[in-house]
């Protein structure tokens, strides 16, 4: 069975071959299916392999061939599957194989078809490379490969020159990423000697290695996780990214590629174990993404915007898990993530397609009646997200709020608010979109639909794991003895945390209140505005004159509006202004323009004429000769 | 007079001095004059600099391979100038002068 | 030896098979030429029990053809049937250049396997002096005369201060022969270290040939020459110039002055020349507005990454120098076949006259995308493969230079990013460029090389350099 390994990544591999070499000659069926073939047997396979792993906690290891040795230095080209892997490869290739699926539909006519699902296809391969490899220098070439399919995809509509742009910039910030990345690979070498996982780790765990240098690894691991997985300050390409085809957004800007970035912090927890400098960084930078993309969440218009940031901020929330070392709670929450956050960009794509290519959620609204199902899995997605009890959203959140407050209550506290920031952005979201009065044209009205069936499917499939995904791990004072069945899952490669049940029962329950009663603050007060009152994002200061005659029954609401939420909505416009595109965005590209601006420089030193290449030639060889000589 | 004592009175370092001092004069040379048929000539200067310079080595240390260096050396400075006269030639064919600051059009 | 010989016995016969006619094609019997030399070096390989030179001094006479020659001459022979390959059909006309070409070609092979510095000085010599011909060879074309006498007279200036530090370090070590000076300059160490005239001497070796692979502050020839030389000289100077005079390079400095005292003298000027030449070549290439100069600068920075392998360790970094000169040679050839084809479609090579050629030509704009790839670094092609192991081969040495080095190759993804921008997601219809069939299979030579490279590097650095004893 070990060839299950290699077969895994070879299937969606051979997928990108034919779908891009013949695919354009082939109907436009024949070449979907044949992509989504190619991902369900992954998927299939994947199965097997999880089973085996079941039962063996070990894990198993495939060497397919010596990469390269030099001295001692021996990297090889080889596959692994460990519980954390094997976990991965279900959600990558089961939301793969739903979004291939989907996408046969979504993408229908479109004239880059077949180049859509090879990207795909390709995408995939170069995922499970990242999960499945087993030694950094594997991972990196994942890394780097899914870089450049999302690359290629958020530019698959190319003739849009704001959509290259959009390419660029994540391309570029990815790049700085794996900048951090590729160093951290170098210090790994020259301290351990090795790249291999088992090696690495194992030296790692005896713990007489230099503290330091540990701690310089994992940080520049970080960097290189901010760039994937979008976290302060290399996040802005993310929101950007959305530019790509919906599809593209849930699998790779939600689901798979951006949790690249937490799967490497997991894969690499023995590490981090001896350098707690470097998981305080993580903890901090998480939960200032969190807040920041939250607050910003509350201002978009854009329905993918909305859930893009809704996404940065998820991904901050799970690095808070992995700050405080709570590996099992980040897992969890990064699958059930996968789950509601695929349904939700897929529930949009829905909405998008449905409305003719319209995104704009201030043109929607009344969406209930025309597309029911599209409606319903959306408002599961919603819910799961927001932490409706008992949805997978509400105890993946709860966890890593669990363990917050037993880390550290300032975050804990900053976390809560996160969440409540985020029950708030999406249900606003939702009530803007499907219910209300219809604000697009006539001509949209008109052609308004429920989406086929095979958007519908995937869609149904998704809501249903949303619902059901906390049975992963569910707490203990819900679930008894099935209680943290993904921990146990996990132990074998996270290790046993060692403040297990630092949390009582009591507080626990406390925690769960709490969010429930914030889940119900958000909705009663976004019900309040979005649905009773119909505000329209929009008409916010238009409908100023009566809305104040109005408001007078609503005092407290008013008061409330203008203590809380006002300046929490205003904050979130200007740290969207200031921070998101005049800051992080300029400083960014002012980064980039710099060499551009020194290359111009130099143009004028480059001025052709010998006597001053002479001149300068000289100038450096006396300046060598004497700095040699004297030195 | 045997070789030796020559060498008791004019010091290797006179030498290593001398031909310095005629190698800088045909480095200034190529940085300052725009002529390239000048340019050329400070260059074989620099040339004869290192050949005196390697003949002084070979004589003060008993070895001849320096003085076989040489030789390599005239032969290689006679062919580079003879391909170097004629790019000047063809240079001069197209534009009518051999000043080396009117060659500017590759830049940036 | 037999390489050596057989290429330069047959330049001259191809030289005189064409004396006094005007178009006669050579071609085809110079590449089998070349071919001959390339079944050589696998014999020679087999047959050579040289010992480790890093460890063993052996005395030679002048040359010796050990395995890391015969690595580098394999490298240098296939960058040169790439060359002629790619360019034969139109480019060569007359015998006379395909002449010169070989000929140069017996200088770069020279310079894989001198022990003695009369054959590195004449190695040097016989590689420059055909080419400042080839430069100029299109004598109505006054930037080809520019390039030129630039490339000339900027040469020949190289040479004399190269020739002075030949004659430093004879006085300083007493010796012209690379194995005695191994000897001799860690013997001087209880004599209070090398002399001042041992010192300056290794110094101005180094800047000579600084000059030869265009490393920064000797490198301004470079983007004139490259740009108003004809395509096929530029390709050759960037591919087997520049790999000849890593090869010499790596012998000198990793051979001659390898010893601890010695290196000491000098790496750390070489680190800061890598360290600017990396940043002059990707800040350079960035205002371009033409591919070809873009090429140029970029080729700079080549040169700033492969000095890294001269810093390192050598028995670390040689395979790492062999497997880049590789990648860099195939990517080289086939940015410049493309690059050729569209001057020869458009008149000029700017970005814009790139626009929509990856959507014209399918195969072509693949090929393309893979040699950007490599250039760049980017996993899985023979780029990366050379870049990651010079990079960790450096890294223990000169961290901040690896980190100069990282940021260096992040910048170049810029560049290269925008002829992709150029050929694939522009509007505007390209020509269609369909090339026969000999270049056919050379493109497909250039390719494999690439990626069978970027997949599997152990094929070359599992290679052993040295019978192990």
């Amino acid at each position: 069975m070990m060839q299950n390994l290699a077969l895994i990544i070879l299937s969606p591999l051979a997928g990108f071959l034919i779908t891009g070499l013949i695919g354009k000659r082939l109907p436009e069926k024949v070449t979907g299916w044949l992509g989504s073939l190619a991902v369900l047997v992954s998927f299939v396979l994947s199965i097997s392999v999880f089973n085996q792993i079941a039962a063996n906690p070990a894990g198993m290891h495939q060497k397919l061939f010596t990469f390269l040795s030099v001295g001692s230095l021996q990297i090889d080209f080889a596959l692994q599957a460990d519980r954390l892997t094997a976990l991965m490869m279900l959600v990558v290739t089961g939301i793969g194989f739903l979004i291939h699926v989907y996408s046969i539909a979504y993408m229908h006519g479109d004239a880059g078809f077949y180049k859509f699902f090879a990207y795909l296809n390709l995408f995939v391969f170069n995922m499970l490379v990242l999960i499945m490899g087993a030694n950094f220098l594997m991972l990196f070439f994942g890394w780097e490969g899914v870089g450049l399919c999302s690359y290629l995809l958020i530019g698959f509509w190319y003739e849009n020159a704001e959509y290259g742009k959009a390419a660029r910039k994540a391309f570029v910030m990815n790049r700085i990423g794996d900048l951090g990345l590729l160093l951290g690979l170098f210090l790994i070498i020259f301290e351990f000697g090795s790249l291999d996982y088992h090696t690495v780790f194992e030296a790692a765990a005896r713990g007489d290695h230099n503290l330091g240098v540990i701690t310089a690894i994992c940080i520049l691991l970080f960097v290189g996780a901010m760039g994937k997985s979008a976290q302060i300050p290399l996040y802005t390409w993310l929101p950007d990214a959305m530019a790509g085809p919906t599809p593209v957004s849930a699998l790779i800007h939600a689901a798979t590629m951006v949790t690249a970035g937490i799967y490497l912090v997991v894969r690499c927890n023995t590490l981090y174990h001896f350098a707690p400098v470097a998981q305080e960084l993580i903890l901090y930078v998480g939960i200032a993404t969190s807040i920041l993309a939250a607050l910003i969440g509350l201002k978009q218009n854009d329905i993918k915007k909305v859930l893009a940031y809704s996404t940065v901020s998820q991904l901050g929330l799970m690095f808070v898990a992995l700050g405080c070392g709570a590996y099992t709670a980040a897992m969890f929450h990064l699958t059930t993530h996968a789950f509601f956050k695929a349904l939700l960009f897929l529930g949009s794509g829905s909405v998008i397609h449905g409305m003719g290519g319209e995104q704009d959620i201030r043109r929607m609204g009344a969406l209930k009646a025309s597309m029911p199902l599209t409606f319903w899995t959306f408002l599961i997605g919603t819910l799961a997200i927001a932490g409706f009890p008992f949805m997978s959203g509400f105890f993946s959140k709860d966890e890593i709020l669990a363990e917050v407050f037993v880390h550290n209550k300032v975050v804990w506290a900053l976390a809560v608010g996160s969440a409540l920031l985020t029950s708030i952005y999406m249900l606003r979201l939702f009530f803007v979109t499907f219910l209300g009065s219809f604000r697009g044209t006539d001509e949209q009205k008109h052609h308004l639909h429920e989406s086929p069936w095979m958007m519908t499917v995937p869609l149904a499939i998704l809501a249903i794991l949303s619902i059901g995904g906390g049975l992963l791990n569910l707490p203990e004072i819900v679930g008894g003895g099935m209680a943290h069945t993904l921990k146990h899952w996990l132990e074998p490669v996270t290790g046993k945390p060692a403040g297990e049940h630092a949390i009582s029962h009591g507080t626990e329950l406390a925690l769960m209140g709490v969010a429930v009663a914030m889940l119900l603050g958000a909705w009663l007060y976004t019900r309040n505005k979005y649905q009773s009152k119909g505000v329209v994002p929009e008409a916010d200061e238009a409908q100023e004159g009566t809305g104040r005659l109005l408001s007078h029954k609503f005092y407290v609401d008013e008061v409330y509006d203008a203590a809380i939420v006002q300046p929490v909505n205003t904050t979130g416009e200007i740290l969207y202004e200031q921070a998101d595109r005049k800051g992080i965005d300029r400083i960014v590209n002012a980064l980039g323009n710099l060499w551009v601006w020194l290359g111009g420089l130099y143009k004028k030193v480059q001025n052709g004429n010998l006597e001053y290449y002479l001149i300068f030639m000289v100038a450096g060889l006396i300046l060598i000769v004497g700095f040699n000589l004297f030195r | 007079m045997k070789p030796d004592s020559i060498f008791h009175t004019v010091e290797i370092s006179h030498y290593i001095y001398l031909s310095c001092v005629l190698f800088c004069i045909g480095l200034f040379g190529v940085l300052f004059r725009r002529n390239a048929i000048v340019l050329l000539m400070c260059i074989e200067l620099m040339l004869n600099a290192v050949n005196l310079l390697f003949t002084a080595f070979s004589s003060y240390m008993g070895d001849s391979s320096g003085q076989l260096f040489v030789f390599f050396v005239m032969v290689v400075a006679a062919a580079e100038a003879a391909v170097g006269l004629a790019i000047l030639v063809m240079m001069f064919r197209n534009t009518r002068t051999t000043d080396v600051s009117f060659l500017s059009n590759l830049k940036g | 030896m037999r390489s050596l010989l057989l290429i330069f016995l047959g330049a001259i016969a191809i030289l005189f098979a064409g004396l006094g006619k005007k178009e006669i094609r050579m071609l085809p019997w110079a590449i089998a030429l070349l071919l001959g030399a390339l079944v050589f070096i696998p014999m020679d390989w087999i047959a050579n029990e040289q010992p480790d030179w890093v460890n063993h001094i052996v005395p030679y006479f002048m040359m010796v053809f050990d395995r890391s020659a015969l690595a580098f001459m394999a490298v240098i022979i296939i960058a040169a049937m790439l060359v002629l390959g790619l360019f034969g059909q139109r480019e060569i006309t007359g015998s006379d250049q395909l002449g010169l070409i070989l000929f140069s070609l017996c200088g770069a092979l020279i310079l894989c396997s001198f022990t003695h510095m009369v054959m590195l000085f004449l190695g040097i010599e016989a590689l420059s002096i055909p080419l400042f011909v080839l430069a100029g060879s299109r004598k109505k074309d006054l930037r080809s005369n520019e390039a030129a006498i630039k490339y000339f007279l900027m040469g020949a200036f190289s040479t004399a201060i190269f020739l002075m530090g030949c004659a430093f370090v004879y006085g300083g070590t007493g010796t012209l022969d690379l194995s005695v000076m191994q000897r001799v300059i860690p013997g001087s160490a209880a004599m209070g270290g090398m002399t001042g005239l041992a010192k300056t001497g290794v110094v101005l070796l180094m800047t000579g040939l600084c000059f030869k692979i265009a490393a920064v502050p000797f490198h301004f020839w470079s983007p004139d020459v490259y740009e108003g030389s004809p395509n096929r000289t530029t390709l050759f100077m960037a591919t087997v110039v520049k790999i000849a005079s890593f090869s010499a390079f790596f012998r000198l400095f990793n051979f001659a002055f390898s010893s601890p005292l010695a290196h000491g003298n000098w790496s750390f000027v070489l680190a800061i020349l890598a360290a600017a030449t990396i940043l002059v070549g990707n800040i350079g290439a960035l205002a371009q507005r033409n591919l070809k100069r873009t090429m140029a600068y970029s080729s700079i920075a080549h040169a700033g990454y492969m000095l890294l392998a001269i810093l390192a360790n050598p028995l670390e970094s040689f395979w790492a120098l062999i497997v880049y000169s590789l990648a860099y040679a195939g990517s080289s050839a086939v940015v410049f076949y493309i690059l050729n084809k569209v001057q020869e479609k458009k008149g000029n090579t700017e970005f814009e006259s790139f626009n929509g050629f990856g959507r014209a030509n399918r195969w072509l704009g693949i090929l393309l995308i893979l040699a950007l790839f490599s250039m760049a670094g980017i996993p899985v092609t023979a780029g990366f493969a050379g870049k990651f192991l010079l990079f960790s081969a450096a890294f223990t040495g000169f961290k901040w230079l690896v980190i100069v080095a990282l940021l260096g190759s992040a910048i170049s993804i810029a560049y290269y990013f925008r002829v992709f921008r150029h050929a694939f997601l522009t509007e505007a219809d390209g020509d269609i460029i369909k090339p026969e069939w000999q270049d056919s299979v050379f493109l497909a030579i250039a390719a494999t090389v690439l990626l069978l490279i970027g997949i599997w590097p152990a094929l070359i650095t599992g290679l052993q350099l040295f019978e192990l004893h």
